[in-house]
């Protein structure tokens, strides 16, 4: 006999489930950042490449991101952090950017150098 | 239509919608572009390298013994007699016949091992069976590496020992008895006319011994064991015989379809060999403790018709080669049905 | 009087030594094969341990799985191979959904319940339909399931159901490639928390979760449904007598063991890190039943310490054998085919001794009735 109250439990059970998995989705996709310092047009603007910068995802090791040219990353999660250290010709950090941000549910997103330092706020998009 | 209700309550919905499966495929050949005398080339010859694999079943089923899927073992015996023939390079007809003898005495011997063993396990047959055709495989395997053979069209190249996974048969008995009269029909269709009569006779050759006093006796143990006990059979003794007979019909079985192939295949080429053969007679009509030689030739028509007309037609209507996937539903899925048919049967009764 | 107590004593312990030794002969006999293939082929301790550990975590879950459906007498879940698909289509779109580490592993779990649920449940209707050949019909309904599993990936995916990362798709446009990279997931059980026993790393999480199956084995056979299996798994007939509704307890068990099945394929192949789509399944069922009968469990009887004794003694062979093959008679192929043999005679073994003790009990069964 499958009582009203079974039958509510085990609605209730598959809710849960849904409800985690959603969680592990949103909680586990992984994103692929493409980082780019390239000239790059957005809408009317124009922006040229930036200078060599060393960039620094939440805690993983910092990635070089070279004038005119591209690297990549990987993030797992939503919200991330990364710190921009803008070099001279030396090597030496001129500037830092520091910037917050939270990522949709796209797979692949570009983060564009030189629309970064510009502060544009179109510098991450998805692809 | 009573009639017609109780016929299609007998032979099943399954069997009915492979068999208008295969009408549609043969009606669809010349819309696909495919030749109909290249199909039915292919499958008269196909009908005639599996009947007597398929015909090996039916000793074992009418002896209550269930469906052999220890086939492999007699496969092997066959395969000791192809390779013990070519060691000894006999060929043509004589090396055919001399290979059929050596799996006789094979078959018989392996035979009555199994029978005894499954004698002693009986109820749980099939699953006995089955393994008992793996075991074998697989010791065999090793047998294959270590057997003392020397004819170099047998072992591997360059000095090494152990005998090759697979061995062509040109030059010893290759097409031998599709040759044996055949005639042509078409620009590439051939008639295997040797192949079909031989297959033919060995199913007479069955369907008469299952008339004589042996025989019967044999179908009692297997539909009515009481009264077989009462009219003073030994059905032990019956089963053992008709494992036997099982057996040695899967070794000339393969040796039927090797001289068409044109390959012996060693090692675990026989590993999976029996579930066609189940899958075909099953096809044909046949339940798990019931064959006539009627449900082995139209099973073995049916089943290998779709077999070779799936590739040919499918691929040209809709590009894809869905052959395979199609060969282990059906096959798998007719045992299946069978298995799960034998309750409601015997609920009606 | 104290003469023949002690002759008793005598005979009880020879009785029951030689009883011991015929119900394990399994075991003993793997026992005796490896100590002689571990020194032929030249492994070092560590060595095996290692890989020994690695083998252990990666199919412990799997060979878990089966005991269930020995318990309500259903024999040997060849259906097992189902639940294991269910899980690899579940790893098939967490990979396709780039969703990576412990919650790929566990999303891969959840969204491969529903479908392991459904196929478990056609597969004990089949089973029942086909009662008293349930182990024969498991065996075939596998390899029917390949065939529908084939269906579903090798042309389904990609054409009807949509994939998005096309680096797992075939270049023909639809139907996932034959091997998919788990390296998002890869080891992320294992390695979640993990401390090095010497040269042997012990993944604790993965651990964790093969006791809390075995705690909830030993639970589960408390339990009411536990107690109806083993009355069913006794005796069909008193159980159905007794008012327990055996068609239903049946199907639970297979539903339970094709869910374990599928939860223990994803955790296997978390372990090896890739995913072959149309082989990992395959060997899954013949290999943890193998594993469970060498560890002496029966068609009938089956217990936690057989899957545990079963996985480290088959695993064990399993490592050696080709070694030990190539350096007694110079082949490895040799080594290979004999651990074959081995597994396949193994289950041979154990199914005939079952028949034969069943065929016996009915045998004497129906001479009692006849008054002999």
């Amino acid at each position: 006999m499958i009582t009203h109250r079974m039958k509510l439990f085990q609605l209730g059970l598959v809710l849960t489930f849904i409800a985690i998995g959603s969680i592990l989705f949103y909680v586990g996709k992984g994103h692929d950042l493409i980082l780019e310092n390239k000239l790059i047009t957005i809408g009317p603007v124009t922006y040229k490449a930036a200078p060599s910068i060393k960039l620094i995802i939440d805690d993983q090791k910092a990635i070089p991101v070279n004038s005119g040219f591209a690297n990549k990353a990987f993030v797992v999660g939503a919200s991330h952090s990364l710190k921009a250290q803008i070099l001279d010709d030396a090597g030496a950090v001129i500037k830092v950017i520091e910037k917050k941000f939270k990522l949709s549910l796209h797979n692949s997103f570009l983060i564009s150098m030189p629309a970064l330092v510009a502060n544009d706020p179109k510098w991450i998009k998805e692809i | 239509m009573k009639h017609i209700q109780n016929f299609i309550i007998d032979f099943g919905w399954a069997r009915i919608i492979i068999g208008l499966f295969l009408l549609s495929l043969f009606i669809l050949a010349p819309v696909a572009d495919v030749r109909i005398d290249t199909s039915i080339s292919d499958t008269v010859a196909r009908f005639g390298m599996a009947c007597v694999l398929v015909l090996a079943m039916v000793p074992m089923i009418q002896s209550g013994c269930g469906l052999n899927f220890g086939l492999p073992l007699g496969i092997i015996a066959g395969l000791l007699g192809a390779t013990c023939t070519m060691e000894l390079e006999l060929k043509g007809l004589i090396g055919l016949s001399f290979a059929m003898l050596i799996t006789t005495v094979f078959g018989t011997i392996f035979g009555f091992f199994y029978g005894k063993l499954l004698n002693k396990v009986k109820g749980s047959e099939m699953m006995i069976a089955t393994y008992v055709g793996f075991s074998s495989v697989a010791f065999m395997c090793m047998m294959w590496l270590l057997l003392p053979f020397k004819n170099p069209k047998m072992i591997w190249g360059y000095g090494g020992s152990g005998l090759r996974t697979t061995i062509t048969v040109e030059g010893y008995w290759l097409h031998v008895l599709n040759n044996f009269l055949s005639f042509r029909v078409s620009e590439s269709f051939v008639f295997p006319t040797g192949m079909i009569l031989f297959v033919l006779f060995m199913c007479l050759l069955i369907w008469g011994f299952f008339h004589t006093k042996l025989g019967s006796a044999l179908t009692a143990v297997g539909s009515n064991p009481d009264f077989a006990k009462a009219s003073g059979v030994d059905i032990d003794k019956m089963r053992v015989i008709s494992v036997i007979l099982s057996t040695v019909l899967g070794g000339i079985g393969i040796l039927v379809y090797q001289q068409s192939f044109g390959f012996i295949q060693l090692y675990m080429g026989p590993f999976y060999m029996a579930f066609p053969a189940v899958a075909a007679i099953l096809i044909g009509g046949a339940s798990i403790n019931k064959a006539t030689i009627t449900n082995v030739i139209v099973g073995t028509f049916l089943f290998q018709g779709i077999l070779t007309m799936t590739p040919s037609v499918m691929n040209s209507l809709i590009h894809t080669d869905m052959s395979e996937v199609i060969r282990i539903i059906v096959s798998n899925g007719m045992i299946i049905y069978a298995m799960t048919r034998v309750n409601k049967a015997r609920q009606k009764k | 009087m104290t003469t023949k107590n002690l002759q008793l004593k005598k005979l009880l312990t020879l009785d029951n030594a030689a009883h011991l030794l015929m119900r394990n002969t399994v075991p003993i006999l793997f026992i005796l094969i490896s100590a002689m293939a571990i020194p032929l082929s030249e492994f070092s301790f560590s060595y095996l341990s290692q890989e020994l550990m690695t083998r252990l975590i990666r199919n412990s879950f799997l060979v878990l799985s089966l005991l269930i459906p020995i318990i309500a007498g259903m024999g040997l879940n060849f259906g097992m191979v189902l639940g294991a698909m269910a899980g690899q289509v579940g790893l098939i779109f967490v990979t396709d959904w780039n969703i990576v580490g412990m919650p790929g592993v566990f999303l891969a779990m959840i969204i491969s319940t529903p479908l392991a649920i459904l196929l478990g449940l056609i597969c004990g209707i089949i089973l029942n339909k086909a009662s008293g050949k349930e182990m024969v019909t498991g065996f075939v309904l596998a390899f029917f399931a390949q065939g529908v599993y084939q269906l579903v990936v090798l042309y389904g995916m990609g054409a009807i159901i949509p994939i998005e990362r096309l680096t797992l798709v075939l270049s023909r446009g639809y139907g996932i490639r034959n091997t998919v990279n788990l390296i998002g997931i890869r080891s992320s059980l294992d390695s979640a928390i993990s401390f090095d026993l010497g040269p042997v790393p012990i993944p604790v999480v993965t651990l964790f979760i093969i006791a809390l199956f075995c705690l909830f084995v030993v639970w589960f056979r408390k339990t009411k449904l536990g107690q109806d299996m083993k009355a069913i798994g006794q005796d069909m007939h008193v159980a159905e007598a007794a008012g327990i509704r055996v068609l239903r307890t049946r199907i639970i068990s297979i539903i339970i063991s094709t869910v374990l099945a599928c939860w223990g394929q994803i955790i296997y192949l978390q372990n090896m890190g890739t995913l072959n789509t149309y082989n990992s399944h395959e060997q899954i069922g013949m290999f943890s039943i193998a594993a469970l009968l060498v560890g002496g469990a029966t068609v009938s009887k089956a217990q936690i310490s057989h899957v545990f004794v079963g996985v480290i003694l088959f695993h064990l062979m399993f490592i050696v054998s080709p070694m030990a093959g190539k350096n007694l008679i110079g082949s490895a192929m040799l080594g290979e085919y004999f651990r074959g043999f081995v597994t396949y005679g193994v289950i041979s073994a154990a199914l005939v001794v079952h028949a034969w003790t069943r065929f016996k009990t009915n045998q004497r069964q129906r001479q009692h009735l006849r008054g002999n």
